[in-house]
């Protein structure tokens, strides 16, 4: 009874220790608590690298040869780069492409490039179906509907479907499919914040900060002095009296599950020495992503999927200055997860993409850019049909025939057609695949040919 | 202020009048003694306040302001119970108005930096102040869902302009019970909304170097600050045409347009000489300036039939713009949903969203955009306030995080001394941390969350949304609890002489001498008048486990964590 008083008065009495993380007593059952996933014997994992505002990303490409170069700079004027300042990219593979360059800030991820292990999607945007800029004209029923606007656009891009008000996005339905139903714990991970991409009709990304998992403060399960109130804790978790309070029930029980059973892997992870850049958040979202990675087997996941984020890309001005230093962090953190992932030997198993709800106008508000309709992104891995521009290369002029107005360029790749590249490689089937796009069959399902 | 007021005739003034003339009509005759002056009615005893008002107080003081306090209930009970809700919320205007930009600046001399400027732990510590300790309560917290509609974040190139932030606050304190529209041109010409949504420096169109002017202020001042995207009814549900679809609001065309009214606009005092030169120019508190040669002159028409002339003044395009937003019919359900989804439940009625919007449209004195008219109609409404009505499953809110973080100070607020104006909230200033939400702090101007957020599962299947559960995400949940456990359990937060801390203390004298008491007080100050009879016996189960080791002060605690980390406190009803 003494003992029992002692530990009672050290619990109550105690300042907490916030986020330490003792060795779990859950640990010793997470081997037997994750069923191992049956239909693979092989891992994938999916990155998608969301640039939430909207990226200028036909400034990431940039055409150096002359004649089209003095097209691009009479097009784009002072948020034009000086043709001396490009990094030449390699296109010998693509003899119908004329030379292009890069941004100096995306030095990284040029080198990438040259590697073989990056590849630039071009002209990409969501599309009720293949069009021209006559057809539009005549009919504007074939616009995606609330063009231009940044939540409707990043719902039409999340979902992969015409909904500007979603609530399942090709992540989340893709996990749906393939969730092990003998765990709590979801293959899809987000870090740091949420987002409509990951959402399932069942299954819910786990949401981690960048430093990991943590743990409800004065509910330690393996305290045994927090005994009796984790207890009491839990029997008030059942006290509800709404959908409401259910709800946060539930997530409160899912969280502390799925923290402690991602922990007690994490406590396993080998050490690694890639060197992350520092004052970058996305870097240090990837770094947890590569964390995971690296104890996919520890967690028996055969397959994961994850998102991460990286603000700011809205550049109405000043983008003179601030598009350079935002591809400066995306490239720098790109690359260094790269790196990473390469150390790990899963350079082949690992696929990652990014995704912007809009490109932005060709012409400018004197400092800045509008909101546009196609852009390009950027997919790297090893597996990844690299050192290419795969899909369709619009002039950067205005007034042609891939332009609906001041530079709002027309997507010519679906949305549809880059997730069903990811989808077939990561392993679903067609039929599948058909479900969580259903409108993938008024595209070329293969004219992307984001794989080898 | 003129400009909304309809001629109207004052119907209660007039029956007041023949009222008046009936009592003294009849020509009494001189004959007859007059009568006894009648002995002045006593007032009529004060209603006594029952259990039911004190739940009402409960639950009008979780909606309406940061929070009950451990003193606040039974006063609140009686001004219910003897005058009406209305009274209670007219009772808020005069209090004084507690303004963040002194309050900032009084932090920065408790909290000196070497540049003597304001930094975001002086405007954090400002707003705590202004939230805990200011008795004007629902201005406040009008004030927080205003900057939750007319966004500004400092995750933008604001992050140096703390004050000017502030600042920017407090337009939304002083015109917290004033008129939209007043609101509207305050924001337009705010220099902090101009560099946040990059209006100040738009210029007029120079079609040689394919420059046009800058849409991003006049986009987001439509979809997110006055009518949205698409056509609603005034109930707020959406219109659809005669192929069931809903029908936008504007189109690419109508963008433009009011892009190039918002031409022209810089720092005030900047002159046509002195445009590019913005360091020199540099002033985030005074209004911004119309400068005639960046302002586009052309003709522009804009949304309801709204033509603005070619050569029209810059001022008065500005003007006749936000008057086309002001009198479009979704200004009223858009702005009734916000605010009944920031004070009362997630998921009104379409009903309920009518009868705010009436009340916009019109105070009772053919005045369009009252805010004060508002918000009573919000907090006075039967599905705010009715046994019935909050009973029903699809009502209720998630507290937002940072609310929910405040609801916890007050209750446990020191009461045991009288310097609480001294108290420093430096701790606090990165409240984010724990709740992923900050006052003007939003990731983008789509603020915190969207009002249209959705769960798959049960509460979508209700066909609920539930935009708060968007930043509830798993890690959040964890930090969410964590700030409970670290207000509660750090002692050294209650040793640092000045600072804020829980104090658990006068709970455990009421638990000492009056158990039973302390539940009902718990009820009333935590839990939203609603802790059930299970509820409290879990309390109960778990105090008795613990009382033989340990004093009072550490049961209260006790139970105080228990409640403060439950599913029916993160949720108000």
């Amino acid at each position: 009874m003494l003992s029992r008083r002692k530990f009672i008065k050290r619990a109550i009495g105690s300042t907490l220790a916030m986020g330490s993380y003792a060795t779990l007593g859950l640990q010793l059952s997470a081997a037997k608590a994750f069923a191992s996933q049956t239909r693979f014997d092989d891992y994938k994992a999916i990155v998608c690298v969301f640039l939430y505002g909207g990226n200028d990303s036909f400034n990431m490409l940039v055409p150096t040869d002359e004649q089209e170069y003095q097209a691009y700079q009479q097009t784009r004027q002072q948020l034009a780069y000086s043709r001396e300042s490009l990094i030449s990219l390699p296109l010998s593979q693509q003899a119908e492409l004329s030379p292009h360059g890069m941004p100096a800030s995306m030095q990284s991820l040029a080198s990438i490039f040259e590697q073989g292990d990056l590849s630039v999607l071009s002209n990409i945007g969501p599309l009720v179906e293949p069009v021209t800029k006559q057809q539009l004209t005549n009919n504007p029923d074939l616009l995606p509907p609330l063009l231009f606007s940044h939540n409707s656009q990043q719902s039409l891009w999340q979902s992969g479907q015409m909904k500007t008000q979603a609530v399942t996005g090709w992540l989340g339905t893709m996990a749906d499919l393939m969730q092990d139903t003998n765990t709590t714990l979801p293959t899809t991970f987000s870090i740091s914040n949420n987002g409509l991409l990951t959402s399932g009709t069942q299954s819910q990304a786990l949401v981690l900060n960048s430093t990991g998992p943590e743990a409800f403060g004065a509910l330690d399960a393996n305290n045994s002095a927090d005994e009796w109130r984790i207890a009491a804790f839990e029997r008030l978790q059942e006290q509800t009296k709404s959908p409401l309070d259910r709800e946060y029930a539930k997530r409160t029980g899912l969280a502390r599950a799925n923290n402690q059973l991602v922990q007690a892997a994490l406590d396993t992870m080998p050490q690694r020495t890639t060197a992350y850049p520092s004052n970058n958040s996305l870097a240090n979202e990837l770094k947890m992503v590569a964390d995971l990675i690296s104890v996919q087997s520890a967690l028996s996941q055969q397959r994961q999927l994850f998102f991460v984020s990286l603000g700011g890309w809205d550049t109405h001005d000043a983008q003179v200055t601030a598009h350079p230093q935002l591809l400066s962090t995306l490239s720098e953190a790109l690359a260094a997860f790269n790196a990473d992932i390469n150390m790990q030997n899963k350079g082949e198993e690992v696929t990652t993409v990014t995704l912007s709800e809009f490109g932005r106008t060709l012409t400018s508000n004197g400092d800045g850019t509008d909101h546009g309709w196609a852009g390009h992104q950027l997919a790297m891995g090893g597996a990844v049909n690299g050192g290419k521009v795969l899909g369709y290369l619009p002039q950067q002029r205005i007034g042609t025939n891939d332009d609906i107005g001041d530079g709002r360029i027309i997507p010519s790749t679906s949305i549809e057609q880059l997730g069903a590249d990811l989808a077939s490689w990561y392993g679903l089937s067609d039929n599948e695949i058909a479900a969580v796009f259903p409108n993938l069959d008024r595209f070329d399902s293969g004219a992307l040919k984001l794989f080898t | 202020m003129l400009r909304y007021v309809k001629a109207r005739f004052k119907t209660g003034f007039l029956m007041l009048a023949l009222l008046l003339l009936s009592a003294c009509g009849g020509g009494g005759s001189s004959d007859t003694p007059a009568p006894p002056t009648p002995p002045p009615e006593p007032p009529p005893p004060p209603v006594e306040v029952t259990a039911a008002h004190r739940i009402d107080a409960a639950r009008l003081l979780t909606q309406a302001t940061y929070g009950p306090l451990a003193t606040n209930n039974e006063d609140t009970a009686y001004e219910i119970a003897n005058n009406g809700h209305k009274a209670w919320i007219s009772s808020q205007i005069n209090k004084p108005q507690s303004l963040h930009y002194p309050l900032a600046v009084e932090a920065l001399s408790m909290f000196p930096n070497d540049d003597n400027q304001v930094r975001r732990i002086h405007r954090l510590q400002a707003w705590w102040h202004a939230s805990v300790f200011g008795e004007d309560q629902l201005r406040q917290r009008m004030a927080f869902a205003l900057t939750q509609l007319f966004v500004v974040s400092e995750k933008s190139q604001l992050s140096n302009f703390q004050l000017a932030l502030a600042n920017y606050y407090d337009i939304h304190v002083r015109e917290a019970f004033g008129n939209y529209r007043d609101i509207l041109e305050e924001i337009t010409k705010s220099p902090v909304m101009g560099l946040y949504l990059s209006m100040l420096g738009n210029e007029k169109p120079q079609p040689a170097l394919n420059i046009r002017p800058d849409e991003n202020f006049a986009r987001e001042l439509m979809q997110l600050f006055t009518i949205g995207l698409v056509e609603l009814n005034r109930d707020g549900t959406v219109k659809l045409d005669q192929q069931g679809q809903a029908i936008p609001t504007y189109d690419q065309a109508i963008i433009e347009a009011y892009a190039h009214v918002f031409t022209g606009w810089h720092f005030n005092g900047t002159t046509v000489q002195t445009w590019d030169q913005i360091r020199r120019n540099l002033n985030f508190i005074e209004p911004m300036t119309l400068v005639d040669a960046y302002h586009d002159p052309g003709e522009k028409v804009l949304l309801g039939s709204t033509i603005v002339p070619p050569g029209t003044d810059g001022e008065v395009a500005l003007d006749m713009a936000l008057d086309s937003l002001f009198n479009h019919p979704n200004l009223a359900p858009f702005v009734a949903r916000h605010f009944i989804q920031r004070f009362v439940t997630s998921n009104p009625s379409p009903d309920y969203i009518e009868r705010v919007a009436m009340a916009f449209e019109d105070n009772g004195e053919g005045v369009r955009g009252d805010m004060l008219a508002l918000i009573t109609a919000v907090l006075a409404d039967d599905e705010a306030r009715s046994e019935s009505a909050y009973s029903q499953t699809q009502f209720g809110k998630v507290k937002e995080p940072i609310i929910r973080a405040a609801n916890i100070v007050r209750a446990l607020l020191p009461t045991n001394d009288n310097t609480e104006e001294n108290l420093s909230f430096y701790e606090f200033a990165n409240i984010d941390y724990f709740t992923n939400q900050a006052p003007l702090s939003s990731p983008s101007v789509f603020n915190f969350y969207s009002p249209d957020y959705q769960v798959n599962g049960e509460l979508s299947e209700l066909g609920m949304v539930t935009p708060e559960m968007q930043i509830l995400t798993a890690n959040y949940l964890v930090r969410n609890h964590n700030f409970a456990a670290y207000y509660l359990y750090t002692e050294n937060l209650r040793t640092r002489e000045n600072h804020v801390y829980a104090d658990y203390f006068p709970f455990a004298e009421t638990l000492a001498n009056d158990q039973q008491a302390l539940y009902e007080q718990f009820s009333l100050l935590i839990m939203q008048g609603d802790m059930d009879d299970q509820f409290a016996q879990v309390i109960q189960d778990y105090d008795e486990q613990v009382a033989p080791f340990v004093d009072e002060a550490a049961r209260a605690r006790e139970m105080l964590f228990l409640m403060l980390t439950s599913p029916q406190f993160a949720i108000q009803r």
